[in-house]
Order: structure tokens, then sequence, then C-alpha cells
């Protein structure tokens, strides 16, 4: 009989050569393209774009930093994804934990109805027209306001799930101990469900750091704009401006690359999860 | 269920539920349903204009007096849905199948498939214009070799077609996670019996893995149709909806937003996307949870 575990799989190579010589291609080959560019002078790239750059024109970066005012638009996202995103985990843990516990009238109705709530349509036209009622458009309160409901829903989708997985005991011996419900949230619930919280903060914040559609509608001054918005404005403004714009968009990526390679495990989970969301 | 907080703590429970649930109502329930509402007045996004309920005159201005864009975008949407689900789930599943693999590198070409999901659509988009960008890009370099050339998104020929391969590069990490959990659930011994007995490795896939992995199945396609049929952001920043690329949601989105602002005739296209996407979600779900059954 033949080994079941070996260190390879049968006919491993050819496995290596497909599908490694498409994935290199399609997808390490954009980014190496845009580095080679990001590096050219514009008349090189305009002759052969494909040629390595000579002389390297490292000047792209700074001068994409500056034209792009991406410092500022950098500011704005940071602010924009870490404020809704421990908002909306404060307010999906405070819905969560009773709800999954079933400790306050409905629950089970208010699991359905919040659970519910990763299904409703995309609603941007009503969401633009309430942000002109309730002054949340162009400010930047506003703007963090809108952006809680989709992180908190998920967040309690999530939340839900795992907190299943804490025994009920442990309530009960809190109370005995005369630990009150707050307490017992943030110094016990939340410690034992970090990577709960991780999951979501990371999936549901680099969603908001993405969002494109969101600053378009509502924000109108360009000195509120987040980077994504940003980064667009200044495809249209730097028109055929090639070497810069993939300066900036380099420098844009480079974060998110970076935080995806430290937390992916934490990223794919929260995207099996959101799975059944979008 | 009794709770174990009592008196005051209970107290504390509900008033800390307040605000999430104000959010939820606010910003979830009310804008979820009220796109038929707004479908039926003349909102429109310039401020100081006001509203007024006009009945279904925005659905004789979708289906009568411009019937051609309505018709347009439908094909539009069709061909764009149709083929990011065919072609995303089927080299998904090539994917998944030889990333669930032992070979040297998987683990590093399994991060790479991935890591479009967290570029998001601005780089990805820009990254894909330069890439095709008509005078002087590397795509443009490669044609001039054979003597031709395109202004790819800027072509009615090629725009869609280029925005099809680039949402499919976008998301076809998502799908195949989605396809390697269902063949890691296949027990690994099925498939070496299977080649013991002299099966072919493509052969072993269709007959013993394939099948078992209904359910992936089931998931991978509804969520691809579900998900082509409403996204427009990609779109967004590669044409804009021009060059046959004007699916209905880039459809609503530049209906409402640009142009005329008209608020009204938006909400209205936006029903006609969220009508359009329930029926083809729900037939694709029968249909497949009837495939799961006769694979089981």
């Amino acid at each position: 009989m033949k080994p079941i575990r070996r260190r390879f799989s049968h006919d491993w190579w050819r496995y290596l050569f497909t599908l490694g010589l498409v994935v290199i291609i399609l997808y390490f080959g954009p980014l190496v393209f845009l580095a080679n560019i990001s590096l050219e002078t514009e008349s090189q790239f305009l002759t052969n774009s494909m040629s390595l750059p000579h002389p390297f024109s490292w000047s792209n970066f700074a001068q994409a930093w500056q034209q792009a005012s991406m410092g500022e638009y950098f500011l704005n996202s940071v602010l924009y994804t870490v404020v809704p995103t421990v908002i909306a985990l404060m307010l999906s843990l405070f819905l969560a934990f009773p709800i999954s516990r079933q400790y306050v009238r409905w629950a089970r109705q208010l699991h359905v109805l919040l659970t519910s709530g990763m299904f409703f349509p995309v609603a941007v036209i009503p969401l633009f027209i309430e942000a002109r009622m309730l002054h949340l458009y162009n400010n930047r309160p506003g703007y963090i306001i809108l952006h809680i409901e989709d992180a908190m829903v998920f967040g309690f989708f999530l939340f839900v799930g795992y907190f299943r997985t804490i025994p009920r005991e442990l309530d009960e011996s809190a109370v005995i101990d005369g630990c009150g419900y707050l307490r017992y949230l943030f110094t016990i619930v939340g410690p034992l469900a970090r990577p709960a919280f991780a999951t979501m903060g990371i999936y549901a914040g680099i969603q908001i750091w993405n969002d494109l559609i969101g600053p378009v509608v509502f924000l109108a001054t360009p000195s509120l704009f987040p980077l994504s918005r940003g980064l667009f404005v200044f495809y249209g403004t730097s028109a055929s401006q090639w070497t810069l714009l993939a300066a900036g968009v380099l420098i844009a990526a480079a974060p998110l690359i970076i935080a995806f390679l430290l937390f992916q495990r934490y990223f794919i989970q929260g995207a099996t999860a959101g799975a059944i969301k979008s | 269920m009794n709770n174990v907080f009592a008196g005051r703590q209970k107290l504390v429970i509900y008033l800390t539920m307040i605000p999430g649930f104000v959010v939820f109502c606010l910003f979830g329930i009310v804008p979820s349903i009220s796109t038929l509402i707004i479908s039926f007045t003349n909102f429109t996004a310039i401020p100081g204009i006001p509203a007024s309920f006009v009945g279904v005159s925005n659905y004789i201005h979708i289906f009568v007096d411009n019937a051609q864009g309505v018709l347009q975008s439908l094909k539009d949407t069709l061909i764009f849905a149709a083929s990011v689900t065919v072609l995303q789930n089927a080299i998904a599943l090539w994917m998944a199948h030889v990333l669930t693999k032992k070979f040297p590198g998987v683990k590093f070409f399994r991060t790479l498939v991935f890591m479009p999901a967290v570029l998001g659509v601005t780089i990805i988009g820009l990254m894909w214009s330069l890439i095709f960008a008509p005078s002087g890009g590397p795509a443009a370099g490669i044609l001039s070799l054979f003597g031709t050339s395109s202004a790819f998104f800027g072509s009615s020929r090629f725009a869609l077609p280029l925005v099809i391969f680039v949402q499919i590069w976008a998301n076809l990490g998502f799908t195949t996670i989605v396809y390697i959990a269902g063949i890691n659930t296949v027990p690994v011994e099925l498939g070496e019996a299977a080649r013991i007995d002299g099966a072919s490795n493509w052969l072993n896939f269709w007959k013993v893995t394939f099948p078992m992995i209904a359910p992936s199945l089931t998931v991978g396609v509804i969520l691809a149709a579900a998900g082509s049929l409403r996204t427009y952001d990609l779109i967004y920043v590669l044409t804009d909806g021009v060059n046959n690329t004007n699916t209905l949601g880039m459809y609503m989105f530049n209906t409402a937003f640009q142009g005329s602002s008209n608020l009204g005739i938006g909400a209205g296209i936006g029903m006609i996307q969220f009508v359009l996407t329930i029926v083809v979600v729900l037939a694709l779900q029968k249909y497949l949870a009837r495939r799961e059954e006769a694979m089981s």
C-alpha cells in the first residue's frame, strides 16, 4: 500500500507550475508593474512603460503625496475608520450580550430583526435624504455616524454566536460576587471575546476605510474627504500623469497590504462570517 | 430564561441597548423601506426644492419615456452578472481544488489571491486603469507588439469584458475561500481510494469532490450572483457607466447623484434592481437546493 501522508501531493510540481504561473502573473504582476511605473519619469512611461526605470525617479512619491494632499486625506481616513468601528463595537456588544443570553424581553424576535439587518437592500438614496434632514451631510461627525450601522449589525451577528461559547455560570458567579453588569461586560466578557472583537474590528474597519460611494454621496468639501475619494479625485485632476498616480496608488495600498499580512487570519474569518452578508 | 442580573443592573442592560437600537432603526430599517416610498416622489439632490408625491410618474419615465435606457441597462446588468457569476465560480473552483493540495508556496498563493479583498475599489480600479492606460500603459505596450491598439475602458467593445475581468479579479479570492472550506470537509481517504483505483485527478475531482461540495457551490453562486447584480462601485471607478457598462446599480447612482440628480427616478431604478436581484437569487436558491438534494 502506498503511504497516505506525504509531504507534497502527487504531481505537486504540476500544480505549482500551472496555478503558480497564473497567480504570479495576474496577482503579483500588476503590483510589480505599478511599482515599476511609479519609479519611472513621465517621458519614460510614454515611450516604454515596461522597461525598468532609468534613472529611478523616487521624487514621484513625494510629489504624489503632496500634490494629492494624501497626508490630510490619510488623517481623515484614520478618524473615519477608527471612531465608527469602536462605537459600533461597543453598541453591538451592548446589544449582542443580553440578546444572546436572553436577558431581555423579546430576545428571540430582536435577534431575528437585527440579524436580518445584514440582508437589507443597499439604500444609498434614502440615507442621503436622511443625512440632509439630520444635518449629517458634509461634516465629520455626520460621516462617522452614518458608518456605524453597517459595522454594528456585522458585529452583532458575529458576537451573538461568540457569546454562546462563554458559559452562563460565569455570569452567575459574577453576580454572586457582586460584580455589576457593566463591569462584568468590560472586565470579564470583553477580554474573553477578544478574538471576536479583533475579527469584527479589522473586517468592518477595512470596509469603512475602502468605502468610496459613501464619501462621494455624503461629503462635498474636499478637506473632509478620506483617502479613497481623495485618491480618486487625484486621478481625475492629474489626468495622464500616470507615474504620479502609480506612486499615489502604491502609497495608499501599502498600509492595507501591511495590515492584511499582519491580520490575515482575522480578516479571512471576518470575510467568511460576512459571506452571508454581502 | 431568567436573568441573573436584577434590579438596577437590569435597567442598565436595557439602557445600554437603546443607542444601538436607535442607530439600527434610523440607519437600517428606515432607509431600507423608504427607497420604495421615495420612488413615488420627485425628490432631487439639489437642496431647497420641496418634494411631493407624483404617483407612478417616475416609473412611467423609466419604462416609457426612457425605455431605451433601462433596456440597455438591463442588458448590461445581465451580461455582467451572468459572466461574473459563472466565470468567478468556475475559476474559484479550480483554484480551490489546486490550493487544497500540498505543494511549495501554496500558502503564499492563497494570500496573494485573497489580497484584492483588502485593497478596496479605488486602489483596484485605479491600478487596472493604469495598466490599461490607452497610451503608454503596459497592456497598450503588449498590443503594440502585435501592431494593434485599443482604447480599453474607453472602447464600447472591450469596456464591459474588461470590467467583468476586474470584478472577477477582485472577488476571486473570496469565492475561492468558500470552496477551500468546502473541499476541506471532504475526507481525504475518499480521494486517495479513488486514485488508487486508477481514477485520474480530473475524474476524481468531478466524480468525488464536486458532488460533495454542493452546499459550497450554492453559497458561491448565490453570493456572486447577488453581489454582481448589486455592485457598482468598481464600475464607477473604471468607466462610470459609459461604453455598455451601465448596470442597474450604476444607472441608479448616476441618475440620483449626477446630472439632473433625480432621487425619485433613481429610487425607481433602485427598486427595479432590488426586484431583479430578489427574483434571480430566489430562483437560483430553489434550483441549487434541489440540486443539493439530488446530490446527497
